[in-house]
C-alpha cells in the first residue's frame, strides 16, 4: 500500500518526470512486484476475476509484452516479492481476526442502504482495502442473486451476465498469485526474489549495494533516506518511464525529510497503513494534500498530535487501530511505522536476514531549508536550537533490541532463504511468528456448511502436522508457542493447534526415503506414481530404510543428491500423512490403502493423461474428506446458474450438469490471455472450486512443511546446487503451487448443455451460444478442441469414479449417477 | 490584460481523470488531427493494431467521428511482422482494402506528410510554376491523445495562405486636383498645394464657423491641466520636467527605430522596410525573456524565496495555461496572454519605460518590487551586460544563443539524454554565461543589478507547474546522473549471492578452512533480532514535551521565514499582525507546563481562552484534544479547509493596490480544496492573516463546535477585535458541515 493519495498529488504538482526507456539500457532494474502487479491489474481490469477464480489471464499477457520490451532494451529485470507483513500491516489487514470484522461489516453494509456508496463516495467510509473488497464482493453477489430471481420468467437458456463488478477500486494482492508468478518467472528465466519482509526496502538494500541500478517501486520509496530517484511507472507503449526525484519533491513541498516522514506516517503508507487522526475525516484521495497544508500553515507535527491525544483514541470511531488489541494506540502504530522504516530486516548477499541499518541517515534538511529562506535582512534566525531527538541526527540509527515488536519475530536464516526462493509460501512461517493461522473467507463468501466442515477437518489433517514439522527444527521458543487457527466466521472461537507430538512427525517419517539417484528426471506427480507402480511389489523394501539419513550431523555421503529424490521423499511422506499409504515401521511395512491403490491406478489401469494427475489427486483428497459428495448440493442452498425453466423441465439433467461442472472445475481450459473475462458467472461452481482450492492450498502447505523439514534435517545436499538450480529443479517442480483453474470451462459446459437441452439436442446451436456468450473467438483458440479434450477428461473421471465405487470409496449411487452424467455430456459433445 | 484561463480546480477535482484539457485545447488538437489526417490520405502509413500486428499501406480514408478512436482504411495493406495470425485481426475487404476499426488502432504512424501541400498546390495552380514542396517529416504517434507537433511556427502569412507573390501596381504620386471650378469658394485663392506643403494656417474652428456657422466653445483646458505659469515654483518644476524629459530621451532608443524617429533622432533607415520600422514585433530578447520566465517559474513554488524582497512576489502566479510552455517565446504573445508576466515584458525590450517606474518608486512599493523582481530574475543569465554591444539585427548570433539557451534547459530532442548531474549542469551554465552577450543595448538601470549567479536555481526545472500528466516533461539529463556506471546484467550475481548455504560455506572456508563445515542449525536462531543497543525502539522517539516543543520551534521558524524580510509598509503591517497571531497561536499550543516560557502576555491570554472550553469529550475527532486540557497541543486544530495558502494568497491582496498589476488574479492556492473564502467574504485587505485562530470550528456537525467557537472568540476578543473570524466562523461552520455531509 503506497503512501495514501500521494501519487495523484505528485502528478498534480507536476513532480513526476519522464524519460525514455532506452535510458535504462544495459541496466538491472529492481521491480517491486506488488507495485507492478497493481499497475497491471488496475481497478477496471479483471472485474469478474473474483467471480470465476483462478489466475488473472491478462496478467500473463501484460507480463509477456513488458518482458519483451525489457529484452529489446537490454534491461535485466529483477522482481522482488513482498514477504511477511510487519506488525502494523498484520493489524491493518485484520490478520489476527482473519478479516472477521470486515467480512461482517461487508454483510451488514450490503444489506443496508450503504450498498451504493462504495463506488461513488471515493471509499472514504472504508477503513481498509479488505473491507472494501469484501463489501464489493458481497454487493456483487447480492445483485447477482437479485438479477437471477428477477429474470426467472424470461431466462430460459441465454445465460445472464452480472451487472456489478466483483472488484472495484481495490488493489489485487500480488500474494494471491505469488506462486503462479514465480513459476512464470522461472519458466522465462527471470530473476526474482521474495523479500523477508517489505519488498521496497529489500530493493533499497539491493540498490545501495549495487546489485541493481534502479528501483521501480511505489511512492513509499520516497521514505527511504538514501534513495534519490526511483521509477514510479512504466509506459511501455510509449517506451517511457515516470520517475520521482525525492529532492525535488521535498523542495516543492517545502518540507524537510523528517516532516515528510511525519506526514507519510499520518496519512498512511505501507509500513503504517491506517490513517491517523486528525486526518480520517478528510476525503481519502486528498489526504496528503490536507496533511501537507496543515504542516505548512500550522506547523503540525502529527507525532506530537498522537501523543497529546493518546488518551482519547480508543473511543473514537474509525481511529482505533484495527488490530483490535487493547494496548494498540495510534502512537504505537506511528512508532512502529517509523521504526520499521529504519530497522527493516532484509535478505543480505551473505544469505542471512539482518536488520538493514541505514547507516548514513539523511541529514535533516530543515536547517538548510531555513538558510535558504532566511536572508541577510532578517537576522533573527540564528537561534536554531540543537535538535535533541534522534529524528534530526545524522549518525546511524542504533538498532533497538526489540525489533520483533514492530517487524515480527525472527526465523532462522535458512527459512528465509527458502522463502526467498518461493520454495515456501511463507504463510506457515507467518503463523509460527505471529501465533495465528487465519482462515479468511473464500471468494464466494464461504457460507456453505461443507466449506466450514473442511476447515474443521484441516486442523487435524493438515495444520497440526505442519506446525509440528516446522517448529521441530527451530528454537524451542517456537515449539512451546501456542498457535491458533482463527476463522473469519467465528473469530472468538480460536482453535489451538497442537504442535507437540511425540515422537515428532519427522521422527516418524525419517525412515521413509526415496533414493533412486535419478539425476535428469524432473519431479512430477506422474513420474512419482510411475515410480511407485514400478516398485509396486516391494514398496517396503524400496522406500523404507533402516538407517535414516537424519542424524545430528548427517554423513555427507548418504545425503540425497537428486532433487527428484528430495521431492519424491516429501511426496511419499505426504501420502502417508494423508492415509493413502500405511506405514508400520515395526513391521517395516509400507502399503497403499484403498485410496492409495486408486492413486496407483492413475498410472496402471486408468492411464490418465499426465496433466490430470495433480488435479485429480486433489479431487481424491476432497472425496476422502467426505464433507460433500459429488452430486450433493451445498447447504445453505445456492441458486444454480441454470434457469428455473431448465431445473423444472429437466431435473435429472440438471443434476448431471451439477456433477459435470464440478468435475470440470479441475480442467484447465486453454485460454488466450488477450482478453479480460466478461461472460456469465456461476456461484455454485465457484463454491465448489473454492473447496478444492482450499484443499490445494493445504496440500501445498503440507508439502512445503515436509520439504522444509526434510531439508533442515540435512537429508539433502544443500550445498551442491546454485540458486538457479534451487529454482528450476525444486521450486518449479513442486506440486500444488499454482491456483486451480477458473470456472470458465465448467460454465461453458453448463450453458452448452442447457442450450442443448432446450434446442432439440442441436450441438451446433449450443456451441454457437457458448461462442457468443463467452466471446470464445477472442479468448479460446479452438473451442471444438477444448470440448473434445474436456470430453476425454470427463471420460477418465467416469472411469475413476467407477473404480472408486468398486472399492466402495464412493457410494454406489454416486458412481451410477456420475456415469450417467458423463455419458450425457459425451453424447452431447460427440454428436454430429 | 486579464488572463483568460480556466481554473485549475475543475481539473483537479476529478481525481480519476489525469488528463485534462480545456475544450478549446481539445478542439485545437482535434482540428490539427483532422488536418493531419486529411493531408495524409494517399500516403503510406503504418498502423499497429491491438494484437500487435503492424500494417503498412496507403491511407485511403479515415473516420474521425468514430466513437472509439479513428477508423482507418488502408489500401494494399502489408503485414510487417511475422507473428502468428490470430482470429481477431482485421479482415480484408473484397476490394483489397483493409478496414481497421478505431478500437483496434493502437498506433498510427504517418511519415513524410507534407503539411504545406495545400499552399504549394495553390501556387501550382496559379502560376504553373514548378515548386518542389519542401519535404518535412512528421511523425505522429497515438494521434488521439497527443498533440501533433507542427514542423515549425507559422506566421500569419503562412496561415492565411496569402503568400503568393503580390502583384504590385505602379504607384503614382498624388497630384492635387485642378483648381475647383467654383470660383466663389473660400479655397479659391489658396495655391495648389501638396501634402507636404500644407503650409498655410488651418484653423478648423474658423473654417467651421465660416462654412457652417458653428461657433466653437472649445477650450483646451477642459481637457488638460492648465499650467500655472505664475506659480512661484514654476521654474523649478519646469526644470524638473526638463530633467526628466532629458533623462527619458537620454535613455537611448536601444535600437527601437520608431522611438528614435519620434525623438527626432535621425537614423539610417535604408535597408529597412516599413514592417521593420513601424509595425513588426521586436523579436530581440527572446532568450532573455525565456530565461526570465524560467526563473520566475522556478521561483514560483517557493513561498520562502531566497530573496526576502520577494515575499509578495507579484509575478508568482503563472496561469495553468501558460505553465510549461517553454517554447512560447514571442514577447508579444506572452505579454498579451499573461497579466502576471506583463511586468516582465515591457521593461526589457523597451527600456524607455524604466524611468517611469523609477519615478513611481517613491509612491508605489509594489511597483518597485516588480522592477526589482525583474532585475533579480534576469540576473543569472546576464552577467556581462554591456551597453555598447548594440547589434540590433545580429540575428544569427542571437539565434545561436537562443538555441544554446533552450538546449541548456530543455532539449528540443527529448530522446537524447543530456548530462544532468549537478556538476555538469553548472559547468554548462558557466560556459554559457561566459559566452553570453546581450545582443542589444541594455538599459542603464539594469547595469546596477548585482551579479549573483544561481545556477542551481536555473538548473532546476520548474518544480511547480500544475500541469497534469499528459504534459510530456522533457528529460533533464540521464536518470542516473553522470557518474553512475551501468553495471549491466547481474543475473549471475543473483545466482551466486543470497544463498545461505554456499555463502556460509564460503565465509567458513575463508576464516577457518581447516575445520569441517556444518550448515548452521536453524535451532540456534533466537526469535529476536540482533540490536546494537539495549533499548526499545520507543525510546528513540521524543517524549510528548519534546515533540511539542520541536513542533513549535519548527512552526516558528517556518513563519519567521515567511514573514521575515523587508516589505513595503502595507505588507509589513499585515505581516506584523500575522506574526502576532501566530505567536498567540503557537504559545497557546503549548498550553501546559511544557511551554518554553517564551509566550509572555499572549500566553496568559490564550490560557484564559482555553479555560473556557467545554470539558466534555468531543465527539469530533478534531476536538479530542481538548478535554486533556493540560498538555494538549493545539496547532492542529485549525481547519485547513479554510486556510488560504500562506505564502501565495498574500499576493493578490497586495496586488490589488498596485496599478500595474491591475487585474485581480485569482488567488493561487496549491490545494484545490481550499476555497477562496476570504476573497469572497470581502475581508479588508489587511485584515487577512495567514492563520485562522487556533480553535477554528471544525467539520462534523457536532454541537460542540458552536460552543467552542464561541468560547474561543470571547477569550480572544481583546486581541482580535478586528479579525474577521468573529463573523466568519459560524458561516464557515455551516458550510463545512454541509461539505462533510455530501
Amino acid at each position: 500500500m503506497p503512501i495514501t493519495s500521494l501519487e495523484l498529488f505528485l502528478f498534480e504538482r507536476g513532480l513526476v518526470g519522464s524519460h525514455p526507456i532506452e535510458t535504462l539500457k544495459g541496466t538491472t532494474l529492481g521491480i517491486d512486484v506488488n507495485h507492478y502487479v497493481s499497475r497491471l491489474l488496475s481497478a477496471k481490469k479483471e472485474q469478474f476475476l473474483d467471480a470465476i477464480g483462478g489466475f488473472p489471464t491478462s496478467l500473463k499477457m501484460y507480463l509477456e509484452s513488458d518482458l519483451k520490451i525489457f529484452r529489446e532494451c537490454n534491461i535485466t529485470p529483477v522482481f522482488i516479492f513482498n514477504g511477511s507483513a510487519t506488525v502494523n500491516q498484520l493489524g491493518y489487514n485484520s490478520y489476527f481476526t482473519a478479516g472477521a470484522e470486515e467480512a461482517a461489516a461487508a454483510v451488514s453494509l450490503g444489506t443496508t442502504s450503504g450498498v451504493n456508496s462504495p463506488t461513488s463516495s471515493g471509499n472514504s467510509n472504508f477503513k481498509t482495502n479488505k473491507e472494501l473488497m469484501y463489501t464489493q464482493r458481497h454487493k456483487a453477489w447480492t445483485q447477482w442473486t437479485n438479477l437471477m430471481s428477477n429474470n426467472q420468467g424470461t431466462y430460459i437458456d441465454q445465460p445472464l451476465r452480472p451487472s456489478e463488478p466483483f472488484r472495484y477500486n481495490t488493489t489485487i494482492d500480488a500474494k494471491r498469485y505469488q506462486s503462479d508468478l514465480i513459476k512464470y518467472f522461472i519458466q522465462h528465466n527471470i530473476t526474482y526474489q521474495v523479500a523477508p519482509f517489505t519488498s521496497w526496502v529489500q530493493l533499497d538494500y539491493l540498490l545501495q549495494n549495487e546489485f541493481i541500478d534502479a528501483i521501480y517501486g511505489p511512492t513509499d520509496c520516497l521514505m527511504l533516506p538514501n534513495l534519490d530517484k526511483f521509477i514510479l511507472g512504466m509506459e511501455f507503449p510509449n517506451k517511457d518511464f515516470r520517475f520521482v526525484d525525492k529532492n525535488r519533491v521535498l523542495k516543492d513541498f517545502q518540507i524537510s525529510y523528517n516532516e515528510f516522514i511525519d506526514i507519510a506516517m499520518a496519512v498512511g503508507n505501507d509500513l503504517q497503513p491506517s490513517t491517523l487522526p486528525p486526518l480520517q475525516i478528510y476525503p481519502h484521495h486528498k489526504l496528503f494534500d490536507v496533511a501537507l497544508e496543515m504542516v505548512l500553515t500550522t506547523g503540525t507535527n502529527f507525532y506530537a498530535y498522537q501523543l497529546s491525544n493518546q488518551l482519547n483514541n480508543s473511543g473514537m470511531p474509525g481511529t482505533a487501530s484495527p488490530n483490535g488489541s487493547s494496548t494498540a494506540s495510534n502512537t504505537l502504530d506511528y512508532q512502529r511505522g517509523v521504526a520499521s522504516l529504519r530497522h527493516m530486516p532484509v535478505l543480505q548477499s551473505n544469505g542471512r536476514v539482518e536488520v538493514y541499518a541505514t547507516d548514513n541517515v539523511m541529514k535533516d534538511n530543515d536547517t538548510s531549508d531555513d538558510k535558504s529562506s532566511t536572508t541577510e535582512g532578517s537576522g533573527n534566525k540564528k537561534s536554531t536550537s540543537p535538535h535533541p531527538d534522534s529524528l534530526d541526527s545524522t549518525r546511524p540509527y542504533p538498532i533497538p533490541n526489540d525489533a520483533h515488536e514492530f517487524v515480527g519475530q525472527r526465523l532462522p536464516a535458512e527459512y528465509y532463504y527458502y522463502k526467498s526462493l518461493g520454495l515456501a509460501s511463507g504463510k506457515l512461517f507467518d503463523s509460527i511468528t505471529t501465533g495465528i493461522y487465519p482462515e479468511e473467507p473464500p471468494l464466494d463468501g464461504g457460507v456453505s456448511d461443507s466449506y466450514r466442515a473442511l476447515i474443521d477437518k484441516s486442523v487435524d489433517t493438515f495444520k497440526n502436522k505442519e506446525i509440528n514439522l516446522l517448529t521441530q527444527q527451530i528454537n524451542r521458543y517456537f515449539q512451546m508457542k501456542p498457535i491458533k487457527q482463527v476463522r473469519w466466521y467465528s473469530p472468538d472461537n480460536k482453535v489451538q493447534l497442537t504442535n507437540r507430538v511425540t515422537p515428532s512427525i519427522i521422527e516418524q517419517l525419517k525412515n521413509v526415503v526415496v533414493n533412486t539417484g535419478r539425476e535428469n528426471v524432473p519431479f512430477t506427480v506422474y513420474e512419482f506414481i510411475k515410480l511407485l507402480n514400478d516398485n509396486i511389489n516391494d514398496l517396503s523394501a524400496q522406500f523404507i530404510t533402516d538407517k535414516p539419513i537424519i542424524t545430528p550431523r548427517g554423513p555427507q555421503e548418504k545425503q540425497l543428491k537428486s532433487t527428484f529424490d528430495l521431492l519424491s521423499t516429501s511426496f511419499l511422506r505426504l501420502l502417508i500423512q494423508l492415509e493413502f499409504f500405511e506405514l508400520d515401521l515395526s513391521k517395516k511395512l509400507l502399503k497403499p490403502t484403498s485410496w492409495g491403490s486408486i492413486l496407483l491406478k492413475f498410472f496402471s489401469s486408468l492411464q490418465l493423461n499426465e496433466q490430470y494427475y495433480e488435479h485429480l489427486f486433489i479431487l481424491l483428497v476432497f472425496l476422502q474428506s467426505k464433507v460433500l459428495s459429488i452430486s450433493e448440493e451445498t447447504r445453505p442452498n445456492v441458486r444454480s446458474a441454470l434457469s428455473d425453466h431448465t431445473l423444472r423441465s429437466y431435473p435429472q439433467e440438471s443434476k448431471y450438469i451439477l456433477i459435470l461442472t464440478r468435475l470440470l472445475t479441475l480442467f484447465q481450459l486453454d485460454q488466450k490471455p488477450t482478453t479480460i473475462y466478461h461472460g456469465p458467472i456461476d456461484k455454485m461452481t465457484l463454491i465448489f472450486r473454492e473447496h478444492l482450492d482450499f484443499l490445494r492450498e493445504n496440500l501445498n502447505d503440507m508439502f512445503e512443511a515436509l520439504l522444509v523439514s526434510s531439508l533442515t534435517s540435512n537429508e539433502f545436499d544443500r550445498l551442491s546446487i546454485t540458486n538457479l538450480e534451487w529454482q528450476t529443479s525444486i521450486v518449479q517442480n513442486m506440486p500444488f503451487k499454482c491456483n486451480l483453474p477458473n470456472t470458465v470451462m465448467a460454465m461453458m459446459m453448463e450453458f452448452f448443455l442447457q442450450k442443448y437441452l432446450h434446442n432439440g439436442n442441436s450441438k451446433s446451436d449450443a456451441l454457437a451460444l457458448v461462442a457468443t456468450e463467452f466471446s470464445t473467438y477472442k479468448s479460446v483458440p479452438n473451442l471444438d478442441e477444448q470440448f473434445d479434450e474436456s470430453a476425454e477428461y470427463l471420460a477418465k473421471c467416469g472411469d475413476l469414479i467407477n473404480e472408486m465405487a468398486a472399492l466402495k470409496l464412493v457410494k454406489q449411487e454416486e458412481g451410477e449417477i456420475s456415469s450417467k452424467a458423463i455419458q450425457f455430456a459425451l453424447d452431447a459433445i460427440t454428436e454430429g | 490584460m486579464k488572463p483568460t484561463y480556466k481554473k485549475k480546480e475543475t481539473g483537479s477535482n476529478i481525481p480519476t481523470s489525469t488528463f485534462f484539457e480545456s475544450n478549446e485545447t481539445t478542439k485545437q488538437y482535434n482540428d490539427r488531427l483532422d488536418y493531419l489526417l486529411v493531408n495524409s490520405i494517399g500516403h503510406q502509413v503504418k498502423v499497429t493494431v491491438a494484437s500487435g500486428i503492424q500494417y503498412l499501406g496507403l491511407l485511403v480514408a479515415s473516420n474521425l467521428e468514430s466513437k472509439d478512436g479513428v477508423d482507418i482504411v488502408l489500401q494494399n495493406p502489408q503485414r510487417l511482422d511475422n507473428s502468428n495470425s490470430t482470429d481477431d485481426e482485421p479482415r480484408l475487404e473484397s476490394n483489397g482494402n483493409l478496414l481497421i476499426h478505431g478500437s483496434d488502432v493502437m498506433e498510427l504512424e504517418l511519415n513524410k506528410i507534407d503539411l504545406n501541400l495545400d499552399d504549394s498546390k495553390i501556387a501550382l495552380a496559379n502560376e504553373n510554376a514548378i515548386i518542389t514542396p519542401i519535404e518535412k517529416e512528421t511523425t505522429a504517434t497515438n494521434p488521439p491523445t497527443e498533440s501533433i507537433k507542427k514542423p515549425q511556427f507559422k506566421t500569419d502569412v503562412d496561415i492565411s495562405g496569402n503568400n503568393k507573390p503580390l502583384k504590385e501596381r505602379e504607384l503614382q504620386k498624388w497630384v492635387p486636383d485642378e483648381l475647383p471650378l467654383d470660383s466663389n469658394s473660400t479655397l479659391k485663392e489658396s495655391p495648389p498645394q501638396t501634402l507636404e506643403e500644407s503650409s498655410g494656417t488651418w484653423d478648423q474652428f474658423s473654417v467651421n464657423e465660416q462654412k457652417f456657422g458653428v461657433k466653437s466653445t472649445y477650450d483646451e483646458h477642459f481637457y488638460t491641466t492648465k499650467i500655472n505659469k505664475n506659480d512661484p515654483n514654476y521654474q523649478e518644476r519646469l526644470k524638473e520636467a526638463q530633467r526628466l524629459a532629458e533623462e527619458i530621451e537620454n535613455q537611448g532608443t536601444s535600437g527601437n527605430i520608431h522611438l528614435a524617429e519620434d525623438r527626432g533622432i535621425i537614423i539610417d533607415d535604408s535597408g529597412m522596410d516599413e514592417e521593420d520600422l513601424y509595425s513588426g514585433v521586436d523579436r530581440r530578447g527572446d532568450e532573455l525573456l525565456a530565461s526570465l520566465k524560467k526563473v520566475n517559474i522556478s521561483n514560483t513554488p517557493n513561498g520562502k524565496d531566497t530573496d526576502n524582497n520577494n515575499v509578495n512576489k507579484p509575478n508568482k502566479y503563472v496561469p495553468p495555461t501558460l505553465r510549461n510552455q517553454p517554447h512560447h517565446m514571442d514577447p508579444a504573445i506572452i505579454s498579451s496572454t499573461t497579466a502576471k508576466n506583463n511586468v516582465v515584458v515591457p521593461s526589457i525590450p523597451t527600456p524607455a519605460q524604466s524611468p517611469k517606474v523609477e519615478i513611481k518608486e517613491t509612491k508605489d512599493n509594489t511597483e518597485t518590487k516588480e522592477t526589482k523582481e525583474v532585475k533579480e530574475a534576469s540576473k543569472p543569465v546576464k552577467p556581462n551586460m554591456s551597453r555598447k554591444e548594440s547589434l540590433p539585427h545580429d540575428s544569427v548570433a542571437s539565434r545561436a544563443l537562443h538555441n544554446h539557451h533552450t538546449n541548456a534547459r530543455e532539449s528540443p530532442k527529448p530522446r537524447i539524454p543530456l548530462p544532468s548531474s549537478k556538476e555538469a549542469q553548472i559547468e554548462e551554465l558557466k560556459n554559457f554565461s561566459e559566452k553570453f552577450k546581450v545582443p542589444y543595448e541594455v538599459p542603464k538601470d539594469m547595469k546596477r543589478m548585482d551579479i549573483k549567479s544561481s545556477p542551481s536555481q536555473s538548473g532546476n526545472a520548474k518544480p511547480n507547474d500544475g500541469n497534469k500528466t499528459h504534459q510530456r516533461r522533457r528529460p533533464q539529463g540521464s536518470f542516473f546522473g553522470a557518474k553512475k556506471s551501468r553495471t549491466g546484467n547481474k543475473k549471475d550475481i543473483f545466482n551466486k549471492e543470497f544463498n545461505f548455504f554456499t555463502k556460509a560455506k564460503q565465509i567458513h572456508d575463508e576464516e577457518k578452512g581447516m575445520e569441517p563445515f556444518f550448515i548452521e542449525k536453524p535451532y540456534f536462531t533466537a526469535p529476536t533480532w540482533n540490536g546494537t543497543v539495549e533499548e526499545s525502539f520507543k525510546n528513540f522517539f521524543p517524549d510528548e514535551g519534546t515533540a511539542i516543543q520541536q513542533a513549535q520551534m519548527k512552526l516558528q521558524k517556518r513563519q519567521m521565514a515567511m514573514n521575515g524580510g523587508a516589505m513595503n509598509p502595507a505588507a509589513a503591517a499585515a505581516a506584523g499582525m500575522m506574526g502576532m497571531n501566530n505567536n498567540g497561536m503557537m504559545f497557546s499550543g503549548a498550553g501546559g507546563p511544557n511551554m518554553g516560557g517564551a509566550g509572555g502576555a499572549n500566553m496568559r491570554m490564550n490560557n484564559a481562552a482555553m479555560m473556557g472550553f467545554p470539558s466534555q469529550t468531543g465527539m469530533n475527532p478534531m476536538m479530542n484534544g481538548f478535554p486533556g486540557a493540560g498538555g494538549m497541543y493545539v496547532p492542529f486544530q485549525p481547519q485547513p479547509m479554510f486556510y488560504p495558502n500562506m505564502g501565495n494568497p498574500m499576493m493578490p491582496m497586495m496586488g490589488a493596490g498596485g496599478d500595474d498589476v491591475g487585474s485581480n488574479p485569482p488567488s493561487q492556492t496549491t490545494s484545490p480544496q481550499v476555497p477562496h473564502v476570504y476573497m469572497n467574504t470581502g475581508a479588508p485587505p489587511f485584515g487577512f492573516t495567514g492563520n485562522t485562530p487556533p480553535f477554528h470550528p471544525i467539520a462534523g456537525g457536532n454541537n460542540n463546535n458552536n460552543n467552542q467557537n464561541h468560547n474561543n472568540n470571547s477569550g480572544n476578543t481583546r486581541e482580535r477585535n478586528n479579525h474577521y473570524h468573529g463573523h466568519r466562523g459560524p458561516r464557515n461552520n455551516n458550510r463545512n458541515a454541509a461539505q462533510t455531509q455530501t
